[in-house]
């Protein structure tokens, strides 16, 4: 039985001559491939920048926290990295921190966790809530559990280890996880939560005692105090009014901590869309050179299908037929391996360059790569348009006789 | 069916000079005919078959097919002119290196906007240029005289009724060249018109007319 064959279609000429010329086809992959990796994983991240920005701005809650005099940055890093730290002044604090401006005001009690210690399940940041004057947690954990939680209960952060049983031990206290967050990309993430009570618990089973609480009784401590301005007062007055009723404290404006980081996201963003961008620009025109140089190349091969009866509308359908296939592939190529590399090691990334990086969802992610893929494949065919107009424009005759 | 070459001229610049390529070149070919046109390198004969073919533009003059002007029609009824009414096998090697001989052979079917399958064609075209056990190679493989059979065997997939030859035996063989030559022969005898253009005059012994250009002007020999 004789072996049928496919039609000549355009798409089966432009195949031939692309898998006749493997090196060459290779090259033009390649550019696309670098130029789609680029636009995706660039789309991935800045996406995860902003939503990694915009999660840090609904978690930082309040707007002045007042923490001990040089704990500033210790609690700014429990913010945004989670890094364990203790940190303790009187929880009188609170009441002398409601001055006029000031709208609701909550205490927290942190409490770090031992490292490599046989007593804790995990290292991490402990933080007391009061249930009775928080608004800073409990709008958030309100979608994971609808309930307060008891004593010896907690809710742990979405990259907390938890030990066997839905337990996790802290000072050889177990507790029962009632619920575990979605990941914020900031220090929520590596932080539980419980109540006062249990917070307090755990702070005497740890044996912080009165020495380590700079002289207060583990009843009476707190480690920051949360300030929510009344709408209408600026919050800068508010923290001069906090700075003059508790001249002895720290105070961390939420708004400068934004603005910091916001600042840097921003510079990170901006810098990731201009790659993009030149690598964009730059990956046009090198396949627009590219496809130029190749057509030049080809100008007999094209001549000859002239001859054969190829109309000028099929000479260009089959450049640009191929530069989609170079295209599409180039466009898998890139898309795949950014694929592998942003959502694997997205963590790693954000942790690395220090920034809040929250991966986009799936349809998210979704609309993102359609976004990346058709840019990418109109990248080929928008490169090779010149080309395919030269070459169908061509004169035939002058091109065969060249070089006679 | 005839062609008919009317007070063509074609001509080209050369420096603030024009050149004449072709001056008012008169002839006509009809169904079955083998007419050679002989002359010397630059003598204007495959400027002037390029113009019947549609592939330049004549100074002036007509090339009519059937009376009509073949420059009066659109691109795709140019290519079309090309694709099926006529069949060119040019000077130059013009196997595309990428396709397989069988495809090579067959792609002019699908140049034009065509239902069925060619392959068969193509295969006994093959054989009657005597490459029948080709068809599967890529052409670096086969020798130049192979080549230009392939070009001949292409040429007529579409059965054209005129079949326009430039150099057919430029560099080949004695007996390549006769059995290229009777193939012609034996084409026209089935009713397809040939213009076969040479430098070498002993080529155009099966000829039934022969022409000789010079300078651009075609005489009857």
């Amino acid at each position: 039985m004789k072996k049928t064959r496919k039609p000549l279609t355009t798409s089966r000429i432009s195949y031939h001559n692309l898998s006749g010329k493997p090196g060459r086809t290779a090259a033009l992959i390649l550019v696309v491939a670098i130029m789609a990796f680029a636009l995706f994983g660039g789309a991935v991240l800045s996406q995860s920048l902003d939503n990694g920005i915009n999660s840090l701005e609904a978690r930082l809650g309040a707007d002045i926290a007042v923490v001990p005099l040089g704990s500033e940055s210790d609690y700014e890093n429990v913010l945004l990295a989670g890094s364990p730290v203790n940190f303790y002044f009187h929880k009188d604090v609170e009441q002398q921190a409601t001055v006029p401006g000031v709208a609701r005001v909550t205490t927290q009690l942190h409490l770090a966790t031992l490292a490599d210690a046989a007593c804790c399940t995990t290292t991490t940041q402990v933080i007391g809530i009061d249930y009775d004057t928080d608004f800073v947690v409990t709008p958030w954990i309100a979608h994971f559990i609808q309930r307060q939680i008891g004593d010896g209960e907690v809710i742990v952060g979405s990259d907390v280890m938890i030990g066997p049983n839905n337990t996790i031990t802290f000072f050889d206290i177990s507790l029962h996880v009632a619920a575990r967050l979605e990941r914020t990309a900031t220090g929520m993430d590596s932080s539980v939560f419980v109540n006062m009570d249990t917070a307090r618990s755990l702070a005497t089973a740890a044996e912080i005692g009165y020495d380590d609480l700079g002289g207060i009784n583990v009843t009476d401590a707190a480690s920051a105090v949360l300030v929510r301005v009344e709408p209408y007062y600026e919050v800068d007055e508010v923290l001069q009014r906090i700075r003059h009723a508790v001249p002895d404290a720290g105070l961390v404006a939420s708004n400068a901590v934004f603005a910091n980081i916001s600042a840097n996201l921003s510079f990170f963003t901006g810098m990731i869309g201009a790659i993009t961008i030149v690598l964009g620009i730059m990956a046009v025109l090198i396949l627009a050179v590219l496809f130029s140089v190749i057509a030049s190349g080809r100008k007999k091969e094209f001549a000859i299908l002239r001859i054969l009866g190829a109309t000028r509308k099929k000479l260009g359908g089959i450049v640009l037929m191929e530069a989609l296939v170079i295209s599409a592939l180039g466009s898998a190529f890139g898309i795949v391996l950014a694929s592998l590399v942003v959502f694997p090691f997205g963590r790693s990334i954000g942790t690395q360059m220090g920034m809040p990086l929250l991966l986009p969802h799936v349809l998210e992610s979704l609309r993102l790569l359609a976004v990346a893929l058709v840019v990418a494949l109109a990248v080929g065919p928008l490169s090779a348009g010149y080309s395919a107009f030269r070459i169908s424009r061509a004169e035939t005759y002058t091109t065969l006789r060249e070089g006679e | 069916m005839n062609i008919k070459v009317q007070n063509l001229t074609k001509e080209y610049p050369q420096g603030e000079q024009m050149f004449g390529a072709l001056k008012d070149v008169n002839f006509s070919i009809s169904s079955g005919e083998f007419i050679s046109i002989t002359g010397r390198s630059g003598s204007g004969k495959s400027t002037l078959l390029n113009i019947m073919a549609g592939l330049t533009l004549p100074t002036s003059g007509s090339v009519r097919l059937d009376g009509k002007d073949i420059f009066d029609q659109s691109d795709e009824a140019l290519s079309l002119y090309r694709n099926a009414t006529i069949g060119c096998v040019p000077q130059q090697s013009s196997i595309l290196a990428t396709l397989s001989v069988l495809d090579n052979v067959r792609l002019p079917f699908y140049l034009a906007k065509r239902e069925g399958d060619s392959v068969e064609t193509a295969r006994a075209l093959l054989k009657q240029v005597g490459l029948e056990k080709q068809g599967g190679k890529l052409p670096k493989r086969l020798s130049g005289g192979q080549l230009k059979r392939v070009a001949i065997a292409r040429a007529m997939l579409n059965r054209p009724r005129f079949l326009f030859v430039d150099e057919p035996t430029g560099d080949l063989d004695t007996e390549t060249t006769e059995e290229i030559i009777q193939i012609f022969r034996r084409v026209a005898d089935e009713g397809t018109a040939i213009l076969m253009v040479t430098h070498e005059l002993e080529t155009t012994e099966y000829a039934d007319k022969r022409f000789h250009m010079e300078n651009g002007v075609l005489n009857q020999k």
